[in-house]
């Protein structure tokens, strides 16, 4: 038992790193500083769902509050978080199945398989719990307010939410375990990575879904609260299929009554013996999946004198920089998945929203056509999500701290700085280019856009993602993060990669609400929108030049 | 060549110095071994050498050149093989050897004789097509030793290369120092295997808690220390005293 506590204790503090942010907050304070922003950061992006739920909660309790039903609140509520755990349950369980730290080392510790299962857990239920948390307080709140409830009421539904993710997560273990252990191909990391990635749009889609049933929820709301609680409605039918979840709501809503205490029990039980049933069955599969985890694919392809002879040709410096670039992004999958996939994730789940409110869209569409200044307004947008895409790949924002410790190496090298950073820039305008093609395919299909605004938008949208770019690059050469153990840490847990993309969306969004606000109509503001950028962009690159011909010599692992 | 004068480095997360005040010279041609205990600032001195750490103090200058101050012309005589072959994971063996050609501009038909050459030699020919994720600790540091050596390197810097090569590979890794060493390069490589230095090195240098206790050829160590052992032997008593 003590084993299974050190075990979680120290994947806990490997992955999540709370320990270390102890230490900062002790002995370096500008580093805690930083983590608890990037905490904050996240927390923040956050806060749309949050808010569109609040809404959702606040309404449907003022619907059902007089035919005294509104206890379908919190039972709603529980099933909306149970449902996210497990769906986002099953990509954390892909994604943290293989964790770089557990090398062979951790293999060779005399530890038993359920000790690193239960591990391996923590480190999923974790995150889920803090998920769960968020949206349950979405509902709780609502309610408890609402309805008055004093403290054994948050009391009794914290219990419940902390509770409420490990059955999912269960089921999760349950679907995967088996999967990595009799798919052969499976087996392969990287193609576990790629799968959770397209889950992360099939995910991406149905919260689409989600959201645009709840924005029509406005337009009518008494038909839409009819389809959900209505005996076999929505909320019927799922709680016949998930009944732990009538109980955990039972739970909250009773609260004060034995009854409740009981149903507390209950629950908690239920979650407990799934737990245990899991690692009973699943810990020695789980065992014989971790060994062998590292196997790479082989080439089994003989290079022969020809073939040799062929590829070793002298090529220009820069191309082989950006081809480098290219090839460590593209096929680390923890780097592509959250970089340049962005590009092809985004439109996939933006054609979804539009395909599930198409009746409403294309009337819109229709409506909005005949408007005198359509096209001029269709150009800004279009370039505001394209200068989004193209910066949500992160190459740029993160360009230095992916290299981790084979910066060395690179120092090493007789490398010119500024070839080596402008290597960087042109990586992300590839993909900022490939971005532009997809958008204005989608234009020039839904509204035949002309060549001229074709034009305006590409080098508009190209100039500014440059100048974001170099931004970009001056933060990672400031503050670059090298020093990991899993390339997530350099791409997910980088404040610059964060900032990066959270930072572009708000200079979208404010240059968006100028122009609206100030009710900007004029052809000036594209050559505006292009000079000025074209200007402080080769200004920032030549200082960049200057920069990096130093900075590059000083940074240090 | 390659000559250092007064460097000193401090870790920003260190407060012990880690190299104090070295010098040192190593000749044209020479083959200079660099010995000493666990943490005592060999690869420290190494990474300034070849530009991935800035001394605090002090110059080191490669072929005349100042590596500070004109880095890329330094780095240019210089083939590197640092003390971890953890580089790079997702290119493939040719894909990398290419790369670094590519930096140090080696035409296409140096590279493909080189290429050919070393990785017969090594007997990683048919790895070249796989990723370096997929190779061995053995086959990583080979194929860090070919790129090291790709572009005929006038000065060549190898920290610990020895370590994971199977007996035949290091053999050769072996003769081929000298080869080179005798084709007028020069060679400064760290090692903690006292019967390689003894053989191999013309000098060996001696550093102990980031200073120089010794530099010279073994035959002036065993004047000075006035005992005609071991290096093995000179080595643990010199390390020991005090
Ligand atoms: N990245 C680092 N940050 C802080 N201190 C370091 C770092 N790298 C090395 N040191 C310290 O510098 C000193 C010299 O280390 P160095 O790696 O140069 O030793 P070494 O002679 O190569 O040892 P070994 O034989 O084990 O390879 C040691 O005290 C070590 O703790
Ligand atoms: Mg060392």
């Amino acid at each position: 038992m003590n084993k299974a506590f050190s075990t979680i204790k120290f994947y806990v503090n490997s992955v999540f790193g709370f320990s270390g942010l102890f230490r900062d907050l002790k002995y370096d304070k500008k580093k805690a500083v930083k983590t608890l922003g990037l905490i904050i950061l996240i927390l923040f992006s956050f806060s749309g769902l949050i808010t569109m739920f609040t809404a959702f909660n606040i309404k449907m309790y003022d619907l059902l509050k007089p035919i005294n039903q509104q206890g379908l609140v919190v039972l709603n509520t529980v099933i909306i978080s149970t449902a996210f755990t497990f769906f986002l349950g099953i990509l954390t369980v892909i994604a943290t199945y293989f964790l770089n730290q557990e090398g062979d080392i951790i293999l060779s510790l005399p530890l038993k398989p359920w000790n690193l299962f239960i591990a391996k857990f923590a480190i999923s239920y974790l995150s889920e719990a803090l998920f769960a948390f968020v949206i349950m307080a979405t509902g709780i709140i609502v309610y408890g307010v609402k309805n008055g409830e004093g403290v054994l009421y948050y009391i009794n539904s914290l219990l419940i939410t902390l509770t409420i993710p490990i059955i999912p997560l269960v089921i999760g273990y349950f679907l995967i375990t088996p999967t990595m252990k009799f798919g052969k191909l499976l087996k392969k990391k990287d193609f576990i990575m790629y799968i959770s990635g397209f889950l992360a749009i099939g995910i991406g889609v149905i919260f689409q879904y989600l959201t645009n049933q709840m924005a029509n929820f406005d337009k009518n709301p008494e038909f839409i609260m009819q389809k959900l609680t209505a005996p076999n409605g929505l909320i019927d039918s799922t709680s016949k299929l998930y009944y732990p979840a009538v109980i955990a709501a039972k739970a909250i809503i009773n609260n004060g009554k034995l009854e409740s205490f009981i149903y507390l029990i209950i629950f908690i039980a239920i979650a407990l013996c799934a737990l245990i049933l899991l690692l009973f069955t699943m810990s020695n599969i789980y065992y014989d999946t971790l060994i062998g985890s590292t196997e790479v694919q082989k080439s089994t392809k003989r290079m022969d004198e020809k073939q040799l002879k062929k590829t070793t040709k002298k090529r220009n410096l820069l191309i082989t920089l950006v081809d480098r670039e290219l090839k460590l992004m593209n096929r680390e999958p923890v780097y592509f998945i959250n970089g340049p996939m962005v590009i092809f994730l985004l439109p996939i789940i933006m054609g979804a929203s539009i395909y599930f409110q198409k009746n409403t869209f294309l009337f819109d569409i229709k409506k909005v056509m005949n408007h005198p200044d359509f096209s001029y307004y269709l150009n800004l947008i279009s370039i505001g999500v394209i200068i989004f895409l193209g910066a949500s790949t992160s190459i740029a924002a993160t360009c230095i701290s992916r290299e981790g410790r084979a910066f060395e190496i690179i120092k090493s090298l007789p490398i010119n700085p500024k070839l080596y950073i402008t290597a960087k820039i042109i990586h992300g305008l590839v993909f900022g280019i490939l971005a532009a093609a997809i958008i204005l395919i989608m234009d020039l299909a839904l509204f035949k856009i002309g060549i001229i605004s074709l034009l305006i938008i590409l080098i508009t949208s190209i100039i500014l993602l440059t100048m974001i770019f170099i931004i970009e690059i001056f933060a990672e050469l400031k503050w670059p993060k090298l020093n990991w153990d899993n390339p997530q840490k350099a791409i997910k847990q980088n404040i610059n990669g964060v900032v990066g993309i959270l930072g572009t969306m708000g200079f979208v969004a404010i240059f968006g609400a100028i122009i609206v606000r100030l009710n900007l109509k004029s052809n000036w503001l594209y050559i505006a929108l292009i000079l000025i950028p074209l200007i402080i962009s080769s200004i920032l690159y030549q200082k960049l030049l200057s920069y990096v011909d130093k900075r590059f010599y000083e940074i240090e692992i | 060549m390659i000559t250092i004068n007064n460097v000193s480095k401090t870790y920003s997360r260190g407060k012990v110095k880690a190299v104090n005040s070295i010098n040192l010279e190593v000749k044209k041609g020479e083959i200079f071994g660099f010995l000493g205990p666990n943490g005592a600032g060999k690869t420290t001195t190494i990474k300034m050498i070849t530009g991935i750490l800035k001394p605090d103090e002090g110059q080191i200058f490669v072929n005349g050149i100042n590596v500070v101050e004109e880095p890329i012309k330094a780095k240019q005589q210089i083939g590197f093989v640092p003390d971890n072959p953890e580089i790079f994971n997702r290119l493939t063996g040719i894909e990398y050897l290419n790369f670094i050609a590519d930096i140090y501009e080696v035409d296409g038909n140096q590279r493909y004789e080189k290429i050919n050459e070393l990785a017969e030699i090594f007997e990683v020919k048919d790895a070249l097509n796989s990723s370096i994720g997929s190779y061995s600790h053995g086959m990583k540091q080979k194929l860090i030793i070919i790129g090291a050596l790709i572009h005929n390197p006038p000065v060549l810097i190898l920290d610990e290369p020895l370590v994971g090569l199977d007996p035949k590979a290091a053999f050769v890794l072996k003769e081929m120092m000298r080869k080179h060493a005798d084709n007028g390069n020069t060679i400064f490589f760290s090692t903690h295997i006292m019967e390689v230095a003894e053989r191999l090195c013309d000098r060996i240098g001696i550093i102990k808690k980031g200073e120089i206790i010794f530099t010279g050829t073994l035959d002036e160590l065993r004047q000075i220390r006035k005992e005609n052992d071991s290096l093995e032997n000179l080595f643990l008593e010199l390390v020991d005293n005090e």
